[in-house]
């Protein structure tokens, strides 16, 4: 049995919700007779995905099958002031309202479900984004305290501005502390004889003034880091993903196989990584394909699906002058195109309504539409000896 | 005749370092190689992947934390 997993915590284009409707709609109709299941949470701004009308025909293809359901978080419901009435009469028998009164209670829901099957002790959350201009900082130590609460090991993983959760001396008046909130959980884990282990990538931390002097350790701490926030090489965290728990982020997904042919002959996770964003105007691409550039180092499977926004990677011909100091990304897509793990794709729809092609130089990408995405992804987990495929979009 | 100076890529995250060098072994030819300064953390990161197939790679110490490296397209 296969399970699919959608997290969102964040409102999505139109267009990605077009292809993941489109891509839930194959899931559940091929291969009819084999049992499957889709898992949607919403939580945060990801709830306005539902009540926007210009969404509804995405969500009417959605709930029109039955092996759909869809998680909502009502704390966060509350604070938007959405009304579960409304929501109720269209879609009654696809939801479950976690508790109102319970901020956490979303969050074990989301544990309890994806780690069933899983079953492992860890629990990693990897985070992007920074404290107080996000809100899904507080979704991200919300989810490591249902997991402290639910007995398992919470780790978290930063990554680009999630380096700043563990910024030293953090004085918000009128936020939730995020650095002072992740050392009362590291006490509340430690009452509970749980580690809680926090990470961060060197790279980003060294861009972002963390590390001052040279890195004699493998896990680095300073004065301008709350204590047991380790700034450490991008590889220390890829090793987290070698290991078989669930990792979550702000907005994820992840295909489960419930039962695995072969059982206690487990291998890394394979990892699916959508690269979603212009190239330039932000560190979302460079750092997606980093990350898979060093997963694939790792040997896991990785595969990267250049889509929406993700495709302007891949048009024209850029020219970066040295002066510039940023990587040229086709020189850096076309560098890692022959890492023996990594497999690169283009989703054809999103080149078509933009009115583009990939540049011919680009010749390690293959173009793949709806049927195939479903069959790169539902590969990753049927080709591997893992419970789960991870799927993260940058 | 001047002898090329060296690249020293110390300062490079490991990261950073291995795209750099991603990028310039993509372009190189058969036989053709690339050397340069790394740390040892650097040099520890890169054995793995450019000791597959394509490559050979060499690295001698020449201070406490500093290497010579050499990788080779085959």
């Amino acid at each position: 049995m296969f399970s699919f997993f959608f997290l969102f915590s964040e409102k999505i284009s139109l267009e990605r919700i077009d292809w993941i409707s489109n891509f839930i709609e194959n899931f559940l109709k091929i291969n009819e007779d084999e049992s499957k299941l889709v898992t949607i949470f919403l939580t945060g701004e990801g709830i306005y995905n539902l009540i926007d009308d210009r969404y509804q025909i995405f969500w009417d293809k959605i709930f029109s099958n039955m092996h759909v359901i869809c998680y909502l978080d009502s704390f966060e419901m509350q604070v938007m002031g959405i009304e579960v009435d409304n929501l109720l009469k269209k879609y009654e028998f696809n939801f479950i309202f976690t508790d109102k009164e319970d901020k956490t209670g979303f969050w074990t829901a989301v544990i309890y479900s994806l780690n069933t099957a899983v079953n492992e002790p860890l629990f990693g959350v990897i985070q992007f984004e920074g404290p107080y201009m996000h809100r899904n900082s507080v979704y991200a130590v919300n989810a490591l305290e249902a997991a402290i609460n639910n007995g398992l090991k919470p780790e978290l993983y930063s990554y680009l501005d999630g380096v700043h959760l563990g910024h030293a001396v953090q004085k918000p008046s009128e936020f939730l502390n995020i650095g002072e909130k992740l050392i009362m959980l590291g006490e509340s884990a430690r009452d509970k004889d749980i580690d809680f282990l926090m990470l961060a990538c060197a790279r980003c931390g060294k861009a972002r003034g963390y590390m001052r002097d040279e890195q004699p350790e493998e896990l680095y701490a300073s004065n301008d880091i709350i204590p047991s926030f380790f700034q450490c090489n991008l590889n220390k965290i890829i090793d987290k993903f070698e290991q078989n728990h669930l990792i979550i982020a702000p907005s994820f997904a992840c295909i489960q196989d419930n039962f695995p042919k072969e059982i206690g002959h487990q291998t890394a996770p394979p990892i699916l990584i959508f690269i979603s964003r212009p190239p330039y105007s932000s560190e979302w691409t460079f750092g997606g394909l980093s990350f898979a550039m060093a997963c694939a180092n790792h040997d896991i499977m990785t595969k990267v699906v250049f889509i929406e926004d993700g495709i302007y990677s891949l048009i024209g011909y850029h020219h970066i002058v040295d002066d510039e100091k940023i990587f040229n990304m086709q020189e850096l897509i076309d560098g890692i195109s022959d890492l023996e793990y990594l497999e690169l794709y283009a989703y054809l729809p999103s080149l078509e309504i933009r009115n583009h092609s990939i540049s011919n130089f680009l010749d390690g990408i293959k173009l793949i539409k709806i049927n195939e995405l479903q069959e790169i992804i539902e590969h990753l987990i049927k080709n591997s000896h893992s419970f789960h495929a991870r799927i993260m979009f940058f | 005749m001047d002898r090329v100076k060296i690249p020293d890529y110390t300062e490079l995250t490991c990261t950073n370092l291995m795209i750099k060098l991603k990028i310039i072994t993509k372009k190189m030819i058969q036989a053709e190689q690339v050397e340069f300064y790394s740390t040892r953390e650097q040099f520890d990161n890169i054995k793995k992947p450019f000791s597959k197939n394509h490559y050979s790679l060499l690295g001698n110490k020449t201070e406490e934390n500093k290497y010579h490296v050499i990788i080779k397209k085959n």
